[in-house]
């Protein structure tokens, strides 16, 4: 008679694993989480990293907040008319009893947002068959997104100490980043100038909030704002499709790209093409990009980021390795440096395949191989992390 | 300054010290303290030297041969901790340090080393005649407000402290600050800070207002540029005292 008030995220009720090795009771209440988060969890917290241990100490105080939680009574005890049978008063407590332990089980099986800086877990608490005492189930996790309001599109540098939103420009002989998801602008233009080498190199600034559209799991379900900037993306390009440019696109800015060069007629032989942590199917991007003429030179493709591998670039390379491959080698023949340099490539995404995509899988299955383990949830963040 | 008690971030007063050499002049400042985060910046340039310095490779503007190099780019966030474990990005931080090099006119004239024709200097450097005037915004910095700026009080030279619309549409300003280190040299600090939003309308909300962090952002500058320190050779300290001797006559 309660189902109602059980999670309506996770129809799984056997995926449940524990958090980590803190939170299995020993003190407070255990805490649980299901193992089809694993993935977004680890596209979304590094356990390395001091942000990431925070997140993951938030999660784990659960064991001590959700013992703390007052539940409401809604049942007044009543005193009892006078000739009120022994028999009368034991039933009426009886019944009070029930009320009350039924109350404290709704109370405790609705949902309850727990937000951490990067993260939002929603959680009840539950005693199943298997469970020594009530136990803390996450059943969701959401993503938190965000950063300054900023505004995405192309920006420019103006005069001495300006950076400026244009709304067209001439992108004659420049290099023009797109970014990645950024929560701030001067964040998203410095990381440009790293990648293109180029000091007030031209930007096209993605903020975060596209991230949640542009994810590499997720259906292309696009919100008016992302489209709005696809539609800008794919404008800029367009006035300048008869003029030579050279575009880098970052983490998920690729993706965008990939939205906007499918609505570009004709040809781009003046535009040139490389990737950098690109968080998007490549492989479809580079048949798009070639099936209009594009120019992918060189080391079109680059995945490496101040020494530090971008994890979810990474998976998304796994999940495309073979086909990329096939994609590269299908390309229009090239000569001379160009001709060294793809073989170089393709031997370098090969090498991926075997050395880190077998990394890469074994964290896109892992959410099957949580199951029925030993492991805990963060045990195997820890191991997944330091393999990619 | 302190931070507000449910709200945590670096701090300057607990940041590292660093030091940079110049002819004539020797520039100390505290850094804060970065968590090694993914996607943040935290570069402080390995070189420390600037005596006799090749600017080829610096980044060249305008055409009388002005150039910049940057020696700092560090970003970070502040956290707030609502006391019922939900622990929320509430602000984040964008600092980001030059040199800047006069063109061979402007070291002539011998303007860093003088506090009033450096601040002039500085202060017509902000003037852009395009700059639109918002309505209703008397916090926002304008040409008729000449961007905020004022004098920076410090023992030998004083620098110049603005705030600018960096053309990026953001609702915060940044802020700014000149000091001169030599004649040929200055140090330009931009502080980029405001408020942290969560996307989607089911996020959680900033709980404190936009005057909230417009005014700490403000207070975390003052703290930073307390913090700067330069020290001028005698034979600086001696052309300096003998221009404000010249200056004060006419």
């Amino acid at each position: 008679m309660f189902l109602h008030n059980s999670s309506s995220h996770i129809k799984d009720i056997g995926g449940y694993i524990f958090f980590s090795k803190n939170t299995m009771g020993r003190s407070g209440r255990p805490v649980k989480i299901h193992t089809d988060l694993f993935l977004d969890f680890f596209s979304a917290v590094d356990p390395a990293s001091s942000l990431g241990q925070s997140v993951i100490r938030d999660i784990e105080s659960l064991k001590i907040i959700a013992t703390s939680h007052s539940f409401p009574f809604p049942v007044a005890e009543r005193e009892c008319r006078p000739g009120t049978s022994q028999r009368e008063i034991q039933g009426q407590k009886k019944n009070l009893e029930i009320q009350k332990a039924m109350s404290a089980y709704r109370e405790n099986r609705r949902e309850r947002p727990l937000n951490t800086s990067s993260v939002r877990a929603f959680y009840h608490i539950h005693q199943k068959d298997e469970d020594k005492c009530p136990t803390v189930y996450i059943s969701e996790i959401q993503i938190l997104r965000g950063g300054k309001k900023t505004v995405g599109g192309l920006y420019e540098k103006k005069g001495a100490s300006k950076f400026t939103k244009v709304e067209s420009s001439n992108l004659e002989g420049k290099t023009v980043v797109i970014s990645g998801a950024t929560n701030s602008l001067p964040k998203a233009r410095e990381n440009a100038e790293i990648i293109s080498k180029q000091e007030d190199v031209p930007l096209f600034y993605c903020p975060d909030s596209v991230a949640e559209d542009l994810g590499i799991w997720k259906k292309n379900r696009l919100t008016s704002s992302t489209k709005k900037l696809a539609k800008e993306l794919e404008k800029t390009i367009k006035d300048n499709q008869k003029r030579k440019v050279s575009w880098i696109a970052e983490g998920e800015g690729a993706a965008l790209l990939a939205h906007a060069v499918k609505a570009i007629p004709n040809s781009l032989e003046t535009h040139s093409f490389k990737f950098y942590n690109a968080r998007a199917n490549l492989p479809a991007l580079l048949q798009d990009l070639t099936q209009k003429n594009a120019r992918l030179e060189g080391e079109f493709i680059d995945y490496e980021l101040d020494n530090t591998q971008d994890r979810t670039a990474l998976l998304a390379m796994a999940s495309h390795n073979q086909k990329l491959v096939q994609v590269i080698g299908g390309l229009p023949r090239v000569n001379g440096y160009d001709d060294i340099t793809r073989r170089y490539l393709k031997q370098q995404i090969e090498g991926l395949g075997i050395a880190k995509t077998s990394t890469s899988n074994s964290v896109l299955s892992k959410q099957q191989s949580l199951r029925g383990g030993s492991q805990t949830f963060v045990d195997l963040l820890l191991s997944s992390n330091k393999g990619a | 300054m302190i931070l507000p008690e449910s709200i945590s971030g670096p701090e300057f007063k607990d940041g590292d010290i660093v030091s940079f050499t110049f002819e004539d002049a020797e520039l100390t400042m505290r850094l804060p303290i970065i968590p090694d985060d993914p996607g943040e910046h935290n570069t402080v340039s390995s070189q420390t030297d600037f005596r006799n310095v090749d600017t080829t490779n610096w980044s060249h503007y305008g055409d009388e041969g002005n150039c910049s190099k940057k020696i700092i780019v560090q970003s970070w966030n502040y956290t707030d901790y609502d006391g019922s474990h939900n622990r929320l990005f509430v602000a984040l931080s964008f600092l980001k340090i030059c040199i800047l090099k006069n063109s061979q006119a402007e070291t002539d004239s011998l303007l860093n080393l003088n506090s009033k024709t450096f601040t002039a200097h500085y202060t017509q450097s902000l003037h852009d005649p395009d700059d639109d005037e918002p309505e209703n915004r008397p916090d926002w910095p304008t040409l008729s407000n000449n961007y905020f700026a004022k004098t920076v009080k410090k023992e030998v030279l004083d620098g110049l402290q603005a705030q600018l619309d960096s053309g990026s549409c953001d609702e915060f300003p940044t802020l700014m600050a000149f000091f001169p280190l030599n004649k040929q040299f200055s140090l330009q600090i931009a502080f980029d800070f405001g408020s942290y939003h969560y996307f989607g309308e089911s996020a959680p909300k900033n709980p404190y207002s936009y005057e909230f962090w417009r005014a700490l952002g403000l207070e975390l500058f003052d703290d930073l540029l307390s913090y700067v320190h330069i020290e001028y050779s005698p034979e600086a300290r001696a052309i300096i005292k003998e221009l404000a001797e010249k200056q004060t006559a006419l």
